[in-house]
């Protein structure tokens, strides 16, 4: 092999894995992230995730893998809300790519065009896994999910204002869908307005507003810490007369003590897929709010 | 035996003492008796955790447009974590084991860090530890963020980028006390010093990580090596010329084989002066392999199995010979739930060919193997048990018991893979 050929195939390997016609490369921490860029950018846009839907997102490893992702980012989008406090700042640094670090156009926390819950008015950890900046949970909600892609529609003109276009016809059509589909889950929720509802873990707070549902209890005593049986008898006790309808959590959590629970309390146990991806078949955030209204009526 | 009654008497008090702790917590609560189907459901679920206090978290609910705690994020994050740890040889003569590794009966302060890191620029991050019960500079150094072509400068004083053990700092290990070969090979602390790095990765499918990084070898730097002399040792005091300071190397390659397995494989080299005899050289080589298993495709992400591997070969001129000595070790480390994991970790070193210059620095055979069970409440508290056995070439079998206790506060830092 002479030494052109050599140069020549180390550059083909090099840039074997750049899409042909992506302008943009878009990582999300989430799934979801990845999957909205995907669906408003079309093939201008190669988007891919660092977590998996089936991960429990406070619980990531650093993986290299994740630096070079990162690395070749021109957008990094992130839950925000300290969330990813335990492995993205070092990814970020170890990705040596300024485009992407924070304050600049590449980086998008998507925290920031929500309203935040449950925000601690005096944090400490006494009270669990707590935020600061509330609770980093919103990707549970139709409605913030909404706010947090047309975010990211503005984030991919911005970074390639070539495309302005092409993502405007992509967001266009996300929209229309997305707000005739939001239609129709709050419509087939509505029956199931002030249901009361018990939680694993604090995840789906948004939801429940957006949705009209009552969270009563929740089986973690503080936000983080495993359930313990003093704690769960005592939400049991207290929600015994409360007439619960449902009893739900996210499919990594484990799931023993919740279907005794939801036994006791009359109540049906719903395990939500709280990402894109928790399920082979949820590909788009479409997918994902169709299943979750799919699984909360099928229950009730 | 005596001794041993003593430390019978002990270890019965400390979980007494903790025993009673959380049933005296729990006697002042609502005297509402557990479900029994609960308890049994929990524990199939594999997770248990202490009862935490219950007092209704001061939260907002529903608090929209609030301004988070957040916002005025100038100030760097600053964690401080402390370790303290009991220990019991059932042997005299142990072997040496190491920075803040509980070496002597009794209790020990094992570490207490004050980590601090934060952007300075655009252009740099700060990353600071400082041990505040030995009072000294673990690392405080800055590493830049954007250079060309996946350039990255890290500055400052550091650890050397050698190995998997070196880098990692007390509260990251899953023992009580470092691997024999880190102690052997690196010294009672880090293998440390004030230098430069340079890296790059390699624009591949794969992660691969070329690094290399130059140290100043003047006592004054606080430079910390088992393995290497400083320049007084030259005779000048000073630094004369390149060969007086300390060059390291580094490739690391990572393959994400599936969403559920991991491997990471390093080479490592170091070249600089004998501690033994002026003007005369070390050579440290090293590679490790850690491999991974965590269920994150089927959502069982809090179950993971890893299995260290880490080797090292020195060869050092000595007053009229030439030593070669290697060690290394084997460690799996499960974690059954996110509150518990067990380890099991094999350890040697050994001479392979001269005679050791100092049995103390330089031992002869050594071998030790160890278990240890951790109970981890929550990110920030640990609490571990480890057993010891092992022996030193020329002395008796020993071995010991420790417990350990690790609290954090302030900023949950990221960690490396």
């Amino acid at each position: 092999m002479s030494g052109r050929t050599g140069i020549l195939l180390g550059l083909a390997i090099c840039f074997a894995s750049l899409p042909a016609t992506a302008r943009l490369r878009v990582v999300g921490t989430l799934p979801d992230f990845a999957a909205i860029a995907t669906e408003i950018g079309g093939d201008r846009v190669h988007a891919e995730s660092l977590i998996r839907g089936t991960q429990d997102p406070h619980y990531v490893d650093a993986k290299p893998s994740m630096i070079l992702r990162v690395n070749r980012a021109d957008l990094l989008i992130c839950i925000g809300m300290g969330l990813e406090d335990g492995w993205l700042p070092v990814l970020m640094t170890q990705s040596r790519n300024g485009e992407i670090q924070v304050g600049q156009p590449g980086y998008l926390d998507a925290s920031t065009v929500i309203a935040p819950m449950e925000v601690p008015v005096n944090p400490d950890r006494t009270m669990g896994d707590v935020h600061g900046a509330g609770n980093p949970h919103y990707y549970t909600s139709p409605r913030e999910m909404f706010q947090v892609a047309e975010a990211i529609y503005r984030r991919l003109v911005q970074l390639d204002p070539e495309g302005r276009r092409h993502y405007e016809t992509g967001w266009k059509a996300f929209e229309q869908k997305y707000r005739e589909k939001m239609t129709s889950w709050k419509s087939r929720l509505s029956s199931f307005e002030g249901f009361r509802v018990i939680v694993y873990h604090e995840s789906w707070i948004y939801m429940l507003e957006w949705s009209g549902l009552k969270k009563v209890g929740a089986l973690e005593p503080v936000p983080g810490i495993p359930p313990n049986p003093r704690h769960v008898t005592k939400v049991l006790n207290k929600v015994r007369e409360l007439d619960v309808g449902f009893v739900i959590q996210e499919i990594y959590h484990p799931t023993n003590l919740s279907k005794i629970f939801a036994t006791k309390a009359k109540a049906r146990l719903v395990i939500l897929p709280s990402m894109v991806g928790a399920e082979p078949a949820i590909k788009t955030i479409s997918d994902k709010f169709d299943r979750i209204i799919k699984l909360l009526t099928e229950a009730g | 035996m005596p001794r041993c009654q003593n430390f019978l008497w002990g270890t019965a008090t400390f979980f007494l003492v903790i025993a009673l702790a959380p049933a005296r917590a729990t006697a002042q609560e609502e005297t509402a008796a557990p479900d029994p189907d609960f308890a049994a459901a929990i524990s199939a679920d594999v997770t248990k955790s202490p009862t935490p206090p219950e007092s209704p978290p001061s939260i907002s609910n529903a608090i929209r447009g609030a301004v988070p705690v957040q916002t005025a994020r100038f100030i760097p994050d600053i964690s401080f974590i402390m370790d303290v740890g009991l220990g019991w040889f059932f042997y005299d003569d142990h072997i040496r084991q190491g920075g803040h590794a509980v070496d002597r009966n009794g209790f020990t302060f094992q570490g207490m860090e004050m980590a601090v890191s934060g952007s300075v620029d655009p252009y740099f991050r700060y990353d600071m530890n400082f041990e505040i019960s030995h009072l000294h500079l673990e690392e405080a150094y800055i590493t830049t963020l954007s250079l060309p072509i996946n350039l990255q400068i890290r500055a400052g004083y550091m650890n050397a980028a050698f190995g998997r053990q070196n880098p990692q700092h007390l509260h990251t290990w899953n023992t009580v006390n470092p691997p024999l070969s880190h102690t052997r090979f690196m010294g009672e602390e880090h293998f440390s010093g004030l230098g430069a790095e340079l890296s790059f990765i390699l624009p591949l499918p794969w992660y691969l990580f070329v690094g290399a990084q130059v140290m100043d070898t003047h006592p004054e730097t606080a430079f910390r090596s088992a393995s290497f002399g400083t320049v007084d040792l030259t005779g000048a005091g000073r630094l004369d010329g390149l060969e007086d300071f300390l060059y390291l190397a580094r490739i690391e390659n990572f393959f994400e084989i599936t969403d559920d397995w991991s491997l990471s494989w390093g080479l490592n080299g170091a070249w600089g002066q004998s501690p033994w005899v002026p003007d005369n050289r070390v050579d440290l080589y090293g590679t490790e392999i850690y491999l991974k298993w965590r269920p994150i495709s089927s959502g069982r992400g809090a179950l993971a199995v890893a299995l260290t591997l880490e080797y090292l070969f020195r060869r050092s001129q000595a007053p009229g010979d030439l030593v070669l000595d290697h060690g290394g070790y084997a460690q799996v480390d499960v974690q059954f739930t996110k509150n518990w994991m067990i380890g099991l970790r094999g350890d040697c070193g050994g001479i392979l060919d001269g005679v050791s210059p100092d049995l103390t620095r330089l031992p002869g055979t050594q071998w030790r193997g160890s278990v240890s069970a951790t109970f981890l409440p929550t990110h920030f508290s640990k609490f571990r048990v480890q057993y010891d056995l092992g022996r030193e070439q020329g002395h008796d079998l020993y071995h010991g018991v420790f417990l350990q206790l690790e609290v954090g506060v302030g900023e949950h830092m990221a960690h490396k893979f």
